[in-house]
């Protein structure tokens, strides 16, 4: 059975959350649920179109489309970026003394932090 | 309550999570009779007007009416009849309580570094402060410090809950972060997947506050008979004038661009060089500006050395000279969160 995968140009396997939100997607598509038109019937729901509407509607989403569902929902979309990265940056995941567990990245930034503390109660 | 400082050569700025701002760094001691002619009348005192443990001070350009016998730069600020008189009126602007101990996060250039003690000194400890906010009273108990040139990275990389924020995007990129300030310009070096060599952390003294005096100086040389009878020109005109290279002079735009391009082009020489001597292109992907002064010369830095990629640590140009409190506050945030300190 051919399969087709749609990922969104913002998706990233290295994100926590981008790749959860691609293993749903997968998920979808492996039952035979096209990601890309459950998006498009969403939008067009939004855009006030019934069902029976867009079935009509052998238009598919062209550009032009596109363009104006985009800018009419320009502020929605905005909005909803950043109540997600709100979301992101209010995620904490907390060891069993009740820390903070940190990534990669923090624990090296933190590192050079402390190094230069100890520089100075080393003097 | 929280409370990161800079008590820098040129501005005192302050952040104290919310909000934030800025005096010019300028402290002068006043007699009595001096306190008692500006607080006699008055139902509050004006701004810049402060007492701080029973002595009197004008802060910032309140002290600009007053003679300045010196205005002492680098570590000899760290003194608590001087830092601690910053320190005063940044508490004073920055904290709504009239009373409560503060957790003090300051930055300080690394040329400093061997005198943060003398700085932690300078801060902690009682300040009953009189100002226009009337009477406050702060017990500073606790002093963290950071190098100015971290704060910078630190804001671009993490968000304000202390958290990597991944849209830095500059992981597998070597970065030079350089830190333009009034009195010095200071670097470090970041290696790929944002790892900081702290032995690379130097100060260089140059700044803003050289470019400033070349450019007033100029200013009015070229305009001789305006400026005759002009005493102290108001800091922040001269400032927005280097921006724009127009002074506004009453109702008349001087056009001034050729001395704010000849005041700005010698910081840009010596930063170059700071940047050449480092490594260069050679040596980095990119150079990471922070610091007020920074903002000034970025677009000349850019067109000085085309093929370095220079990004600004903040975004919005006018908050450059906050990018190191902001950083400050982000990393003792972080540093809270993995010893389980911070409040959710």
């Amino acid at each position: 059975m051919k399969r087709s995968k749609t990922y969104s140009f913002r998706l990233h396997p290295d994100d926590d959350y981008e790749s959860d939100a691609m293993v749903v997607i997968e998920t979808w598509n492996n039952v035979s649920i096209n990601f890309r038109s459950a998006m498009t019937d969403a939008i067009l729901h939004a855009a006030g179109r019934t069902p029976e509407m867009y079935k009509q509607d052998d238009t598919q989403l062209t550009p032009a489309l596109m363009r104006k569902l985009f800018s009419e929902f320009k502020d929605e979309i905005s909005d909803l970026l950043t109540s997600v990265g709100k979301i992101r940056e209010y995620v904490d995941v907390e060891d069993s003394d009740g820390h903070a567990a940190l990534d990669k990245v923090e624990s090296r930034l933190l590192e050079a932090l402390e190094n230069r503390q100890a520089q100075k109660s080393n003097r | 309550m929280k409370l990161n400082f800079d008590f820098g050569n040129a501005d005192c700025k302050w952040y104290n999570g919310i909000d934030y701002g800025y005096f010019r760094h300028a402290i002068a001691p006043l007699t009595d009779s001096q306190w008692s002619r500006v607080s006699g009348h008055a139902a509050e005192l004006p701004l810049g007007y402060i007492k701080v443990n029973g002595l009197a001070y004008a802060v910032g350009d309140a002290a600009r009416r007053y003679q300045i016998k010196q205005r002492p730069t680098g570590a000899r600020r760290y003194e608590e009849t001087y830092y601690g008189v910053g320190l005063a009126m940044a508490m004073s602007q920055a904290l709504d309580s009239k009373s409560g101990k503060v957790q003090l996060r300051a930055t300080h250039a690394p040329q400093d570094f061997d005198y943060t003690r003398d700085l932690e000194l300078s801060a902690r400890g009682v300040w009953q402060i009189q100002s226009h906010r009337g009477e406050q009273i702060f017990n500073v108990t606790e002093v963290k410090t950071l190098d100015e040139p971290l704060g910078g990275f630190y804001h671009y990389v993490l968000n304000k809950d202390g958290r990597f924020t991944k849209s830095a995007g500059i992981e597998e990129q070597t970065v030079l972060v350089l830190d333009v300030g009034g009195h010095t310009v200071d670097v470090v070096a970041v290696d790929e997947n944002y790892t900081i060599d702290v032995t690379s952390i130097a100060s260089t003294r140059i700044g803003v506050l050289k470019l400033k005096e070349q450019f007033e100086s100029e200013l009015r040389y070229n305009n001789k008979g305006r400026f005759k009878s002009t005493g102290d020109i108001d800091p922040r005109r001269l400032e927005t004038a280097l921006m724009t290279g127009e002074f506004q002079f009453g109702k008349l735009n001087i056009d001034c661009s050729n001395e704010a391009r000849e005041a700005k082009q010698m910081l840009v020489n010596d930063v170059v060089e700071i940047i050449q001597s480092a490594g260069g292109a050679a040596g980095y992907s990119a150079v990471l500006l922070t610091g007020g002064g920074a903002a000034l010369i970025y677009d000349m830095l850019c067109e000085a050395i085309p093929y370095l990629d220079f990004i600004m640590a903040e975004k919005d140009r006018n908050r450059m000279r906050f990018a190191n409190v902001f950083g400050a506050a982000k990393i003792f945030t972080l540093q809270e969160l993995s010893r389980g300190k911070a409040k959710r």
